[in-house]
């Protein structure tokens, strides 16, 4: 099967506050900054992390192929090659026709690569950061994509952030604790001498602040990756999966990341077709796109009747040994 | 039309100026030698082909000099100054729990499933300017293939916004604005005082990381 090259675009638009920590500071965490070259001057500008996304993509790759297969479970060597690229110990080998049939058997594995016995299978992403549309960032961002509102380019990143402040209870200190805090006597598992910490330590609460990307502030990142069709299906149906649930950043459960997204393939002429949009819930495929995924879900079904027909021990060894 | 050979100027324009090297040296020809492979042998370069069985015949297209090494430069850019950044590889055992066969106990601080936060040496830095002999036009067509330079591009470092290749009125690949323009093996006379130049191991022709191909150079200073 053909290689060929894909250069996908895409533009993120949050709709929940986004928080991705550079660094921290007692109990207060501040966005990551990097410094880029903007006109020929170096800026600050926030940027979210090219490795936050594939590390995202990777676990949902990950977990769509082993449902496709069944849902299976893997051993831990398979597990952490699968969901982080797993790693090598002893020295290192190539061994060519066991790359082969990785790369051949899980297109996943090739595209994302990854430690495999004693060998490093290089994946085939190239991407950039993901960047705010902001004053600090123009000559970056391309122009001409209609979903970009450009007019973000007059203001600095530094005015798209907020800082939310959360508290985190010690509620063994009030009603609850009185209620459900087994009393002396009560139980028999506590020492005396940890009932009386207990009742005498301080509360464990505190207040915490996130600094954060404002709700409706865009991100543009930039892949490119060559590889196969069916390699394409598995980097599709990675991304189709992380769709489902399409959270940027940390603390989901706050209510903070919520993105839509929309996918772009841009050819070497610069002309922009459509390819994968995320879009208040729900999600559709360009053409392209769906031909890909659909060729790689064969795959994975042709696997999958592979290992029910009794191949289960040889699709594990390949993730474990690599042979 | 047979083509021509003629010293050349090639400018590589970052998308956004960072570039993740600890070393800050980029060498055309090694960029040029990766991007032939990925041209006419990218299973050489995925794993999956070795290099012997390709029949194919190697060769950049840059004029040869003595050692067998091409004429190209290093290339020399306007350094801004250095961050540390990070990438983290923290698996997340907890959250994919369902997908794991068995049970025990995994160390994720030491060992071979241990979570990591390793530090990179990125570079803030202005266009990359080589200088070479060479034919422009198959430079241009190998370039193509090279969407980033420096460690770690699936990580989102080094990506290339343009890669510009123009004739050049002089060749600079040896020696030339910048002085020193590539390593050069502390035995070869090039005819100009070297003694200022860092000395160190360094390879003269690609692929870098063999050890046959490394020698002691003296070293450009390649950082304006």
């Amino acid at each position: 099967m053909d290689n060929k090259t894909y250069h996908i675009e895409t533009v993120y638009g949050l709709k929940q506050p986004l928080s991705h920590i550079g660094e921290s500071e007692s109990t207060e965490t501040f966005l990551n900054t990097v410094r880029v070259l903007s006109h020929g001057k170096p800026v600050e500008v926030f940027a979210y992390s090219g490795n936050a996304i594939r590390g995202a993509w990777r676990d949902c790759g990950a977990e769509y192929m082993l449902d496709r297969l069944g849902n299976i479970r893997v051993p831990k060597k398979a597990f952490h090659l699968l969901f982080t690229g797993g790693s090598i110990s002893g020295e290192q080998k190539a061994d060519i026709d066991a790359a082969k049939a990785m790369r051949t058997a899980l297109p996943f594995v090739s595209i994302f690569g990854g430690g495999v016995g004693n060998q490093i299978l290089s994946g085939k992403i190239a991407q950039t950061f993901a960047y705010p549309i902001c004053a600090e960032t123009v000559g970056i961002i391309p122009a001409g994509i209609p979903e970009i509102d450009y007019s973000a380019q007059q203001i600095s990143w530094r005015k798209m952030t907020d800082e939310v402040s959360f508290t985190r209870k010690d509620d063994s200190k009030d009603y609850l604790g009185d209620k459900y805090i087994a009393k002396e006597g009560q139980m028999r598992l506590t020492s005396d001498t940890d009932k009386a910490k207990k009742s005498n330590e301080p509360a464990t609460q505190m207040r915490y602040t996130v600094e954060c990307l404002i709700p409706g502030v865009q991100l543009w990142h930039s892949l490119n990756i060559t590889c196969n069709e069916v390699e394409l299906g598995a980097l599709v149906a990675s991304i189709t999966r992380w769709a489902e649930r399409p959270y940027l950043g940390g603390m989901s459960g706050k209510g903070f990341g919520l993105v839509d997204a929309k996918f772009e393939l841009v050819d070497s002429d610069g002309k922009r077709s459509p390819f994968m949009l995320v879009k208040d819930g729900t999600q559709a495929l360009a053409e392209p796109a769906k031909e890909a995924k659909d060729q790689y879900d064969a795959q994975m079904q042709d696997l999958y009747n592979q290992y029910l027909d009794g191949n289960k021990e040889s699709l594990v060894r390949l993730l474990e040994a690599g042979d | 039309m047979k083509s021509t050979t003629e010293p050349f100027k090639v400018t590589c324009k970052l998308l956004d100026g960072r570039v993740n090297t600890a070393d800050g040296l980029f060498f055309l020809d090694s960029i040029l030698y990766h991007a032939w492979f990925l041209k006419y042998a990218p299973g050489v370069i995925s794993g999956t082909e070795r290099e012997e069985n390709c029949r194919l015949h190697f060769g950049l297209p840059l004029k040869q000099l003595s050692s067998n090494r091409y004429s190209a430069s290093c290339g020399f850019y306007h350094d801004y100054g250095v961050q540390i950044e990070y990438w983290n590889k923290r698996p997340d055992w907890g959250k994919e729990i369902d997908y794991l066969d068995g049970g025990g106990k995994i160390n994720s601080s030491s060992g071979t499933m241990r979570a990591y936060r390793m530090p990179q040496v990125i570079h803030t830095v202005g266009d990359i300017e080589f200088y070479g002999y060479g034919t422009i036009s198959k430079i241009k067509d190998l370039l193509s293939y090279i969407p980033a330079v420096g460690k770690k591009p699936a990580a989102g470092w080094g990506a290339v916004a343009q890669w510009i290749v123009e004739p050049w009125p002089e060749d600079w690949s040896t020696w030339g604005k910048y002085g020193l323009m590539r390593p050069i093996p502390l035995d070869e006379n090039i005819g100009h005082d070297l003694s200022g130049y860092v000395k160190r191991d360094c390879a003269i022709r690609p692929p870098a990381w063999k050890s046959c191909n490394q020698m002691p150079c003296y070293v450009p200073k390649v950082t304006a």
